[in-house]
């Protein structure tokens, strides 16, 4: 009898053993504002979308390679205007709907058509003249002018160009749509949770862990704290520096780094009086000190960097190291040549945003200020406006320093380059547009973008990186890995971090 | 018409203009503060001035100011307190979906205030100037005068992390998030309509230290408040007459001076149980509680104007609500007090 009891025990506890581990928790303090394809545009939203649908092609795990997703191969035209997809046969979407080239134009067009104001959608809109049905499983897409980012554009890194059914056809989505992902959303309680399950129709391998919870917690604090006590299995997004550090010291607990495609760096307003002088600009890039923000403010995680464009990323060598290492000799040079002295010095300010980029803000603008101004030759007023108030100056033109940071569109380099110099100066504030230089930079950026030859547009690139280092619009400081720490139970297993900063959800499961 | 009928009727009529003044506050120091909802969103990012003064047309906000006001207040009259800039949702929904969170939370933590304030306020006054008295009055000030984020985070490291005897924060674990059912929104109530044990144990330890930190600060200020009351009544004629009536101390405290003194105790309660609406931001954000006052902060950060405008609106209302329900407790209370 007593035996009995026993093995009943025993039973009983695998079952709930077995049933705990069928769940994996998940920590973050990212949240979602909307689900929607056509209408948002953050880390997190985009993380959930992109594990529920797929798009017609992908990227490789931890890599920036492209791979089939719904469609299993392509064909570019020799002019690179038209693109013809022959899509997987047999993928289905969550309710058993066939995916199919119909399927496919109905998504990109609804999407492009909707285009909401909050979205990304122009990433793919600008581009995409028509989108024609060919056959049942084959889908013509022509474009207004060839785009060497163009597959890039296409992956599920680019949420506008995911493919989903059963959406309103004349309002946001909203969570209201039908995937071809491996997971589906069964509850969404707005700062609280995510509750994905598997879905077994999935196209791709089957999900390692069939039942996710995202649990949405409001604080750094709170979040190290939960993965701490084992209230969830994975933490990710966002520590504080301090505690990633103590956390790597605790022996129940490891600590992931995961690439990072973040970066943090100084703008100019370069018609703003003092920074509209070259010189000036090029003496504060000798005199910042990247390497005090990384060990004094970030403990050591992040780490310098000397151009905007991250390493690793498509084109590949597209990245070179053309900013100056720290040389304050040089930097007094400069000022001096600027007109400066110890009795007349540079007074330049020194814009943040206090919270949106975590708290550790103010004591990378007070390192800054006294790098600058151990040359002897600069007074930095360091000013601070919260995010909103923020922006709303930048784009007015306010700022002459600011600090900013980018989070990529598409993970190519152009992305890295062109935003604050040919594409949109004025909202982020450089108002390069009035640079004499911005003609070239502007040629240069057309070139690359209809270049498809991967290392001739790297050339490109490089060029445009060798010319910033001279015009100094922007000074790279930092690569933001802080965001990219994952800290999970040690029985955590397949932890897969991509280049878009996130875990592959479809790789993780417990032991 | 009943004089309580008609009380209510003409303290709902005051409260329409009051909610009106709050509003129209509200909007205005909202477009005086700098800082815009579109920019705030959109900002910081590769957009044009054409999609940027796209956006501004779809919120109306290239309108004048007093057209804005007019369409603002006449959604409001129809009960439409606009969409959040941020979530894309109907203001109101965002409410609903939180509201029970949010008292979920405040009932609890009023629970806990009511349950150890108003006992120890008595007795701290009934041994007045004693030791007893002087041990409790400490206990009173140091509750509310602990910062409640230092209080709720100490309570996570000591109860959470170092014991393991409760979870660190939010309202469920996720491992139950399948067993679990959303169905009021309360919690407590929803765990208990599916019968889940677990689930009902779980919801209870993940109430416990939010609820007893945003109790504590509440209990404090209740306790001093029940002190002050009973001091006073304890002094009066007609509890020396049940005294020298021979009845039990017990019942002269509790049925003669506590009756008389639960006036001024049941209007700060009512009071703080109506501010934690919105007041329990350090609680609901140690504790990641996803109530109205993070829904608020969040707004905030966003320069969210609907959602601001329309969480204010609400709380104003609640308050309002709550004061009038206090005011007919009065009379249930003390026979004296009629409408």
């Amino acid at each position: 009898m007593r035996k009995t009891i026993l093995m009943l025990a025993v039973l009983a506890f695998s079952a709930w053993a077995l049933a705990a581990s069928d769940v994996l928790v998940l920590g973050t303090i990212d949240r979602i504002t909307e689900l929607s394809f056509e209408n948002s545009y953050d880390h997190f939203t985009w993380h959930i979308l992109r594990h529920t649908t797929k798009a017609l092609v992908g990227m490789e795990p931890g890599t920036n390679k492209i791979i089939p997703s719904i469609a299993q191969s392509w064909e570019i035209s020799d002019d690179g205007l038209v693109y013809t997809f022959h899509i997987r046969p047999g993928v289905v979407f969550w309710d058993g709907t066939p995916c199919n080239a119909q399927a496919v134009k109905w998504a990109l067009e609804r999407t492009i058509r909707l285009n909401g104001p909050e979205g990304g959608v122009f990433l793919i809109a600008d581009v995409i003249k028509s989108i024609e049905v060919v056959d049942e499983l084959t889908v013509k897409i022509t474009l207004n002018y060839p785009d060497a980012t163009f597959l890039i554009r296409m992956t599920d890194n680019v949420i506008p160009s995911l493919i989903y059914a059963g959406a309103p056809e004349n309002e946001f989505a909203q969570g209201r749509y039908v995937g071809t992902g491996p997971y589906r959303i069964v509850e969404y309680v707005p700062d609280e949770r995510v509750v994905l399950e598997a879905v077994p129709t999935y196209f791709g391998p089957a999900p390692k862990t069939k039942r996710i919870v995202w649990v949405i917690y409001a604080n750094e604090a709170a979040l190290r704290a939960a993965v701490e006590a084992g209230d969830v299995d994975i933490a990710f997004r966002t520590f504080n520096p301090v505690d990633i550090v103590d956390l790597q010291k605790n022996p129940n607990l490891q600590v992931v780094r995961g690439p990072s495609v973040s970066i943090r760096y100084l703008l100019f307003n370069v018609t703003q009086p003092p920074v509209d002088n070259p010189l000036v600009r090029q003496a504060i890039a000798y005199a910042v000190d990247r390497d005090a923000i990384c060990e004094r403010v970030f403990s050591g995680l992040n780490s310098p960097i000397y151009t905007m464009v991250p390493e690793g990323l498509p084109p590949a060598g597209s990245a070179i190291p053309v900013f100056p290492k720290r040389d304050l000799q040089k930097a007094r040079e400069l000022l001096r040549q600027a007109g400066y002295s110890e009795t007349k010095p540079l007074e330049v300010n020194l814009w943040y945003t206090p919270t949106h980029y975590g708290t550790t803000e103010a004591d990378v603008a007070a390192v800054l200020k006294q790098s600058i101004e151990e040359t002897g030759l600069a007074k930095v007023n360091i000013q601070s406006l919260e995010w909103a108030a923020y922006v709303k100056r930048m784009s007015q033109g306010g700022f002459d320093m600011f600090l900013l940071g980018w989070y990529p569109d598409y993970l190519e380099a152009s992305n890295f380059l062109a935003p604050w110099t040919t594409e949109s100066p004025e909202s982020l504030g450089t108002f390069f547009n009035r640079h004499p230089r911005y003609p070239v930079y502007k040629e240069l950026m057309t070139k690359a973008l209809t270049t498809i030859d991967e290392a001739e547009r790297a050339k490109i690139y490089q060029e445009i990186q060798r010319m910033s280092a001279e015009d100094v619009p922007w000074i790279p400081l930092w690569a933001n890995y802080q965001q990219a720490y994952l800290v999970a139970q040690k029985n955590v297993k397949g932890i897969v971090l991509d280049l878009t900063m996130e875990p592959h959800l479809d790789l993780l499961y417990k032991e | 018409m009943s004089g309580v009928t008609r009380y209510i009727l003409q303290r709902l009529a005051l409260t329409v203009p009051m909610v009106f003044i709050l509003v129209s506050v509200v909007f205005l120091v909202l477009r005086v503060m700098p800082g815009d909802p579109v920019l705030a969103m959109l900002g910081g990012r590769n957009v044009s001035p054409e999609l940027i003064a796209q956006k501004r047309h779809e919120m109306g906000l290239d309108k004048p100011l007093h057209i804005q006001y007019v369409e603002y207040i006449g959604g409001l009259i129809r009960g439409d307190l606009g969409r959040s800039t941020r979530t894309g949702k109907p203001v109101g929904e965002e409410l609903i979906s939180r509201l029970p969170a949010t008292l979920e939370l405040a009932i609890w933590g009023m629970l806990f205030a009511a349950l150890f304030g108003i006992p120890t306020g008595i007795l701290a006054a009934v041994r007045a100037d004693k030791p007893t008295d002087h041990v409790i009055r400490v206990l009173h000030i140091g509750s509310f005068a602990l910062p409640i984020f230092w209080v709720g985070l100490m309570f996570q490291v000591i109860f959470a992390v170092k014991l393991g005897w409760l979870p660190v924060a939010s309202r469920l674990s996720g491992r139950f998030a399948f067993s679990f059912q959303r169905i009021t929104g309360f919690y407590l109530l929803d765990a208990m309509i599916l019968g889940d044990k677990e689930v009902l144990v779980d919801v209870v330890k993940h109430l416990v230290l939010p609820g007893v930190t945003l109790g504590l600060a509440q209990m404090g200020f209740l306790g001093r408040v029940t002190r002050a009351a009973m001091l006073e009544v304890l002094d009066a004629e007609y509890v020396t007459t049940a005294r020298s009536k021979g009845l039990a101390e017990r019942l002269v405290i509790l049925r003669h001076a506590l009756r008389n003194a639960l006036i001024p105790i049941i209007t700060v309660f009512g009071l703080q149980f109506a501010m934690l609406m919105g007041g329990a931001v350090l609680t609901e954000t140690v504790f990641s509680w996803p109530g109205i006052a993070g829904f608020l902060i969040q707004s905030l950060y966003y320069r969210d104007w609907w959602a601001l405008q329309g969480t204010i609106a609400f709380i104003g209302v609640f308050v309002t609500t709550v004061n009038l329900v206090v005011d007919l407790l009065y009379s249930v209370i003390d026979p004296r007090v009629r409408y």
